[in-house]
Formats: structure tokens, sequence, C-alpha cells
């Protein structure tokens, strides 16, 4: 893919990418940085392409893999014990975007890809390289834990 | 308010990208000009001899004097040039920056010396290619004259205003460099990488010509920016993974940091690359350099000895705290891929690649490999192969290394002239990965 075509691709992107690195990291500035850095590689490499139609997708992963990186690096920094997975009745008392934050990494992954970076559920399979019905069964989880009850109509 | 209602505004919310993000592209194109890091493998620093160019000298407009960059003109575009490298922006912003102003023309192509940031190892040019009063989309490298235990690479403008070349030196940075440039034009209507595909196996035709053209200099440079490093003692073994390496010390230098490392003789694996940071005390992080080379190695063993990253020089927030996430690793019993081209099987493959297809097309036997780990962005393969039990070598031209993605995974094809046997040995840059959950510190003072 020619560059000035994978910059095009990403500025029209930024926004859904934002939001995504935004549920994944909880952070605005890290956000932004989560999306500068995945645009930056992408821009590296986006001559390897073998096919434009695969760049947004690519390009989302290229991003959930900063955001992991991330995560691993602040690892050392959370203080407080690595809790098992959030009740509903837990999630329930807290505002919609912290209980996304209080969701493991896995299934914060799942909702950010499908319902904020707009990828389908085999779309979503390929970035994470997971088999679709894990990624549905994450779904599901997912949207019971939260209380929302999300179709495909209600991806952004 | 109740749930969907929290989504709707949620995502509304989340629809709206951030002002931060405005300027992404220029942003990206400008850190990518200055992208920087290629590993030098087991290559031993070059000594050049004399190399003549005819050239034309027009102007030698000043010595070098340093000024800080807040009170002087002639150095804000500096500041912007350097302003995607930590380093070089605290270097220069602390009056590291020297201006050079030396002008050569040849064949209507004038260069253009405009800026040096020099510290104890390492020199950064910073320079303009014009045709026409016009800036000149071109890939500028450089050698010396006279000069041995140096590494340089090369720049490109890419449509910026400055492309930089970097000399990174094992002993103390000379008061002086004899340098040559050679400015790679690629022709008209490139757009860069030729169109090749597995089923149209390079060969000359397909191979972009340029022009190049060389400018000599001599640059002096003021000695008031050689300043001491802070040196961080370490001396401490770090196990990782099964194997071990010893921390010997920490350089902070004002262009970068070189973390010294040596191996240990009973590793079952060659460290060929290692992820880490450093953290001061007010919490700022230094991560991967971005000018100069990130690894260097000497000969006879794979092993990368000094590792650079951004530097603290400027901050006055001590102590630092070392952390090491992760590494890249060459086992010895590992170190060729065997491959049976009867049979398509691959033996020793590192974890996540496969090979895929393996096809006769023209005068070529084409193997692709893929692989998973989108993460992983080196090299897989050398660029020669071995040929059966002979082991004789094939060296890059007389083959070609062509690194796709489908969105999924990387794919590497490889296009080898017929091998003669029916089993071919591939080298490997690298056999295993190693992503630590807990990175392993270590305080310096």
């Amino acid at each position: 893919m020619e560059k000035e075509a994978f910059l095009i691709l990403a500025e029209t992107r930024k926004a859904r990418l934002f939001g995504t690195a935004r549920l994944y990291l909880g952070s605005d500035s890290q956000a932004v940085d989560a999306v500068d850095e995945a645009v930056y590689k992408g821009f590296l490499s986006c001559h390897k392409l073998r096919q434009d139609a695969f760049a947004a997708t690519w390009l989302t992963r290229i991003l959930i893999n900063v955001c992991n990186k991330e995560l691993r690096r602040r690892k050392r920094e959370i203080t407080l014990a690595q809790a098992p997975e959030p009740s509903a009745e837990t999630l329930d008392h807290l505002p919609l975007k912290e209980a996304i934050s209080a969701l493991s990494t896995e299934l914060r992954a799942v909702i950010a890809l499908r319902y904020f970076s707009g990828l389908t559920l085999d779309e979503t399979a390929k970035v994470l390289d997971l088999p679709v019905g894990t990624v549905s069964t994450r779904q599901r989880k997912a949207l019971a834990l939260l209380r929302l009850e999300l179709g495909e109509e209600e991806q952004s | 308010m109740n749930r969907m209602d929290e989504w709707q505004a949620l995502t509304e919310q989340l629809e709206q990208a951030p002002p931060a993000l405005d300027g992404l592209s220029a942003r990206v194109k400008t850190r990518a000009r200055q992208q920087r890091s290629r590993k030098i493998l087991g290559i031993p620093l070059a000594s050049l001899g004399g190399i003549a160019a005819a050239f034309v000298l027009l102007i030698n407009l000043s010595l070098p004097f340093a000024l800080a960059c807040s009170g002087n003109p002639l150095l804000a575009p500096l500041a912007r040039a350097a302003a995607l490298s930590p380093s070089l922006k605290a270097a220069v912003e602390s009056g590291y920056g020297q201006y050079v102003g030396q002008t050569q023309t040849v064949d209507g192509l004038t260069l253009h010396v405009e800026y040096l940031v020099v510290d104890q190892r390492q020199v950064n040019i910073f320079l303009q290619v014009k045709q026409g009063g016009d800036n000149v989309d071109c890939l500028i490298s450089g050698t010396l004259t006279g000069q041995e235990g140096y590494i340089s690479l090369s720049g490109n403008t890419d449509g910026d205003e400055y492309a930089q070349v970097t000399f990174d030196f094992e002993e103390d940075t000379p008061d002086a460099l004899d340098v040559t440039f050679s400015v790679e034009v690629p022709p008209a209507n490139n757009s860069g990488e030729p169109p090749i595909s597995i089923d149209t196996p390079p060969d000359s035709a397909n191979q972009p010509k340029t022009n190049t053209t060389d400018f000599s200099f001599h640059l002096t440079f003021d000695p008031e920016f050689k300043a001491s490093a802070q040196i961080y003692t370490i001396q401490q073994w770090i196990p990782l993974d099964g194997q071990q390496i010893f921390a010997d010390r920490l350089e902070v230098y004002p262009t970068h940091a070189q973390l010294h490392v040596v191996d240990d003789a009973d590793n079952t694996a060659w460290l060929v690359g290692l992820d880490f940071y450093l953290t001061d005390e007010k919490g700022a992080t230094y991560h991967g350099i971005s000018n100069g080379i990130s690894a260097s190695g000497g000969t006879g063993s794979p092993f990368f000895t000094i590792y650079r990253i951004e530097s603290s020089f400027f901050s006055d927030a001590r102590p630092l705290t070392l952390s090491i996430t992760g590494g890249t690793w060459l086992e010895k019993d590992r170190q060729y891929v065997q491959v049976n081209l009867l049979t398509a099987e691959a033996f020793g493959l590192p974890t996540g690649v496969s090979l895929s297809r393996i096809e006769k097309i023209g005068d070529y036997t084409v193997l692709e490999f893929e692989e998973t780990n989108m993460d992983q962005t080196s090299q897989i393969f050398h660029h020669h192969f071995l040929d059966g039990e002979v082991k004789r070598e094939f060296s890059t031209s007389a083959w070609r290394i062509l690194e796709e993605t489908d969105g999924t995974r990387s794919i590497t094809t490889l296009y080898l002239p017929h091998p003669n046997e029916t089993e071919i040995f591939l080298p490997l840059v690298w056999s295993q990965l190693l992503q630590l959950d807990t990175p392993i510190q270590i305080s310096l003072s």
C-alpha cells in the first residue's frame, strides 16, 4: 500500500482507533500515544501489505499490540492485587466507561474491537488471533457483565 | 441514565478524535524520516581508504559555533529537525547544536550541511538537498576518510526539510571528520520498491535505477560538546529465561545511552535483542533510540554487547531504574533452518514461523514463510544461504527477500537461484522471543 494512501486511511480511522485505545488503556493521553505509535509503525511497513483491503484490520491489530505492550509495561505499577473478573453487580455501580475498564483485558478487547472499531466477529478473531467461537463467547460474557444488549446494528 | 443511554453517550464521545490527534500524518512522516533502528550484526566497524570525488566548493560560511537554541534563530530549524528524537531535542535545547553552513553543488544538485549535534560517541549531521531551489527526495549515506571504528546510518528526506546522517564511534569522536556524502535520487515516477509478486521473481530489469552524486566535506567540532558521559556501574548478572547476561554499566551521553552487557559462555543461546527502558526519579521514561544504531557487537559471535536507548543526560532526576521487559535469542543449536526442497519440509524454524510454499518460478526456487507474531518486525533470515553438504555460501547478490503482510501474518518470500543440492540451510537471525510478564528492574545510582 502506498504511504500516502495509508495515511489517508489512518486519518479517516483515527477517531475509531482512539476510541479503541481509550477503552483499552483507560487514559486519553495514553490512547493518543498508542494511536500515534500504531500509525507510525503501520506507516513504516505499509509497503509490505499485499492487499489494501486488509489495511484497516492490520492497523487495528498493530494498535492492539501497542496497547498490550503498554499494559505489560504498566503492570508493575499496578498496586492493587490482580482481581478476578468482577461481577455484574459490582460493575452496576460504576459508570459505563469505568465498568469497561474494570473488565479483564480479554473481554475489554472484544468490546473495543466489536463495538468501537467496528470490526465483524471474523475480523475481531483475526486481529486477536482467536477462534471465532472464543470471540463470540467473550462478547456474550462482556455484554452480560455490562448489562448491555447490543446487536450488529449497535456497532459504531 | 440507564445503561443504553450511557452506551449511546460513550459511543458519541469516543467517535470524536481529540485535538491531540490533529497533525497525525505530519508527525508520523517526520518521525519516520528520523527512524534509525537498524541493528548491525557481526559487521566489524569499518575503515576506509581515501575516496576521490570531483566537487565544486561554493561556500564555507563559518566554523561551527554553539549558541543556545532559543536565542539563536540560526538554530531554530535544528530544533524542528531534531524534535522527534527526545535525546537530540534535549541536547539542542541545552545548547548542543552547532551550525555548520557548508554548501556544495555538483551537476545541478546542491547539498547543504547545516547542523551538527555531537557528543563523545556520536555525530548527527542534518542536511538539505536541493535542485533548482526545491527540496529533493533522496537517500543520503556517509563514509569517512582516514577513520576507523565507526558505523554510519543513512538518512532520507522523504519530502521533509532535513535528512539526518548519523555516525556512531567505538572510541571518542574525533575533533574533525572528512565525510563523503553519497546522495541517491530515485528516478521520476518511481513509487519506491519495484512491484514484485511471487510470480515475477526479481531480476536486474526490475531494479530501480537511481542517480548517485558524491559530495566531500571537512567538518570540525567544537570540543566543548564532548562532555564526559555519566557512568552508572551495574556489575550484575541478570537471569533471563534460563540464560543469563552480565550487565556491566550504563553510559549516558547527551545524544544516547549505552547499556554494556557481557555474554555467559555457558548460555545455550546468544542474546541478539534486548527490550528495556530507563525511568528517572520524576517518572520520565527513556525508550528505544531514534538516532543512530540500536545495538552493536563484535565479530565471532551474534551476541550484541552494546544496546542503545534514549538519553537521560539532561534530566536532573536521578537515580535511574533500568527495566528489562524481554529479549530475542539465537539458540546455539538452532542457527540454521534446514529445508528439503524435494519434500518441502523445513526443520528448526522459530516458533510461530512456518514454511507455507515451495515453488520453482523461472530461474528461482521460491520459498514462502509465514509468521503470526506481528510484534516481531526483525527479519528472520540472514541475506545468504548455504547449499547442501558442501555448504557453499550464496550472497544477497544472488537472491532476494520480499517481506509482506496480509493483515494477520507476516510473509517472507525468498527467491533463491536454483540450488544444486536438494537441501539448503538458511541462517537465522533469531530463533526465540522472550516477553517477561514482570520486568526485571535494577536501580542505578
